[in-house]
């Protein structure tokens, strides 16, 4: 009996001992916002069977943070920024997540891959210190679609990127406002 | 009954103890020594000093998880037994706390080119606390001392930097004469 009354108070030591008393969180967030770094291709709402939707982001290590100039390279040491964006195709009154294999997604620059959303990478290009994304998501077939941004958002109508930073260094969150979406953040489109 | 009178008066007659916190050295690569001095029938005080250099914290500390990281302690203390007996008992105690450590805070700066960048800032802090403890204490052969030990307390001025909460956790190993 005491030997269990020993173990116990061991037990409880442990336990408490790794209880972390720190304050919780992640000290290494940086935010800022910086407008209009996502676009898809400029393009008329109706779109075919077998066309593609084409995204893209194409902005430099120099950006403007409330209108001073910000080096996001030398801020996060990153070579890739990630974003997300989701597809939906109506049926009856649902929305649908239309996916793709990866290997049918057109990677112009950057990378992607495809699940329940987009998951997209720019990519660094340092010759001439630009972080690019394009990327074209096949249309299959007929039907109402929409695309938004807010999977990995706090707004309907901005899309947050995210360095993928060395693991000592700071990450960036950027909040991009975009354009061409409604107020519920859907850009809206048709596939005949 | 005899032999816990015959054990209470040898304890009696001692009235200095010191301890090293096992647990914290193997579990948070912390040296941990404590003295204390019994007076009278159930008070005592005493010291506990702390020193830490914890892998586990130092990368949190790196990798952004925390933006500060103890260092040292010195914990003053006050302790009250709860209990009759002089070999087996709980204790409750009060404690203040001088600590201090790394801090890491995130700025903004601007190069030589006038394009600003952020990076982190590494400095010190230091701190007062106060808080309390509960403890349970054995002895064997009336000078080996076993002690579980486990409190909480706040940082008082400089809680921007310091952590907000102060612990003291500990499983005691000590010599009483």
């Amino acid at each position: 009996m005491k030997k269990i009354k020993y173990i116990v108070l061991v037990l409880i030591a442990v336990f408490v001992s790794n209880c972390d008393t720190n304050d919780d969180g992640f000290y290494n967030n940086v935010f800022i916002d910086v407008p209009n770094l996502v676009f898809l291709d400029p393009h008329a709402n109706t779109y075919t069977v077998g066309e593609k939707l084409f995204m893209n982001a194409n902005f430099s290590r120099y950006l403007n943070e409330n209108a001073t100039p910000i080096d996001i390279f030398k801020t996060t040491g990153a070579t890739e920024f990630n974003f997300s964006y989701v597809i939906e195709k109506q049926s009856g009154s649902n929305w649908e997540v239309v996916t793709v294999n990866d290997s049918q997604l057109d990677i112009v620059s950057g990378n992607a891959q495809n699940g329940s959303y987009v998951y997209g990478f720019c990519k660094y290009n340092p010759s001439d210190e630009t972080y690019k994304y394009r990327v074209g998501f096949p249309l299959l077939s007929s039907g109402t679609y929409r695309l938004s941004y807010g999977y990995n958002s706090d707004s309907n109508t901005s899309v947050e990127l995210r360095s993928e930073s060395p693991a000592t260094r700071l990450v960036l969150n950027i909040n991009s406002l975009v354009t061409g979406v409604d107020d519920a953040g859907y850009y809206n489109f048709t596939v005949n | 009954m005899a032999s816990y009178a015959q054990e209470s008066t040898v304890l009696a007659t001692k009235k200095n103890e010191f301890r090293v916190d096992v647990l914290s050295a193997i579990v948070d690569s912390k040296a941990s020594l404590s003295y204390e001095r019994f007076f009278g029938k159930d008070f005592s005080s005493g010291i506990n000093v702390n020193f830490s250099n914890s892998k586990k914290l130092n990368n949190d500390f790196d990798n952004g998880y925390r933006n500060n990281v103890p260092k040292f302690e010195f914990n003053p203390f006050i302790r009250y037994a709860l209990s009759k007996s002089k070999s087996r008992y709980y204790f409750a105690e009060i404690f203040g706390s001088y600590n201090g450590g790394d801090f890491k805070e995130i700025i903004r700066l601007v190069d030589q080119n006038n394009i600003g960048y952020y990076t982190t800032l590494k400095s010190t802090y230091t701190d007062f606390g106060i808080g309390g403890s509960l403890g349970y204490k054995m002895y064997f052969q009336d000078s080996i001392a076993l002690e579980f030990i486990v409190g909480f307390g706040s940082n008082l001025f400089n809680t921007d930097k310091s952590p907000d909460v102060i612990s003291r956790v500990g499983l005691n190993l000590g010599y009483r004469f």
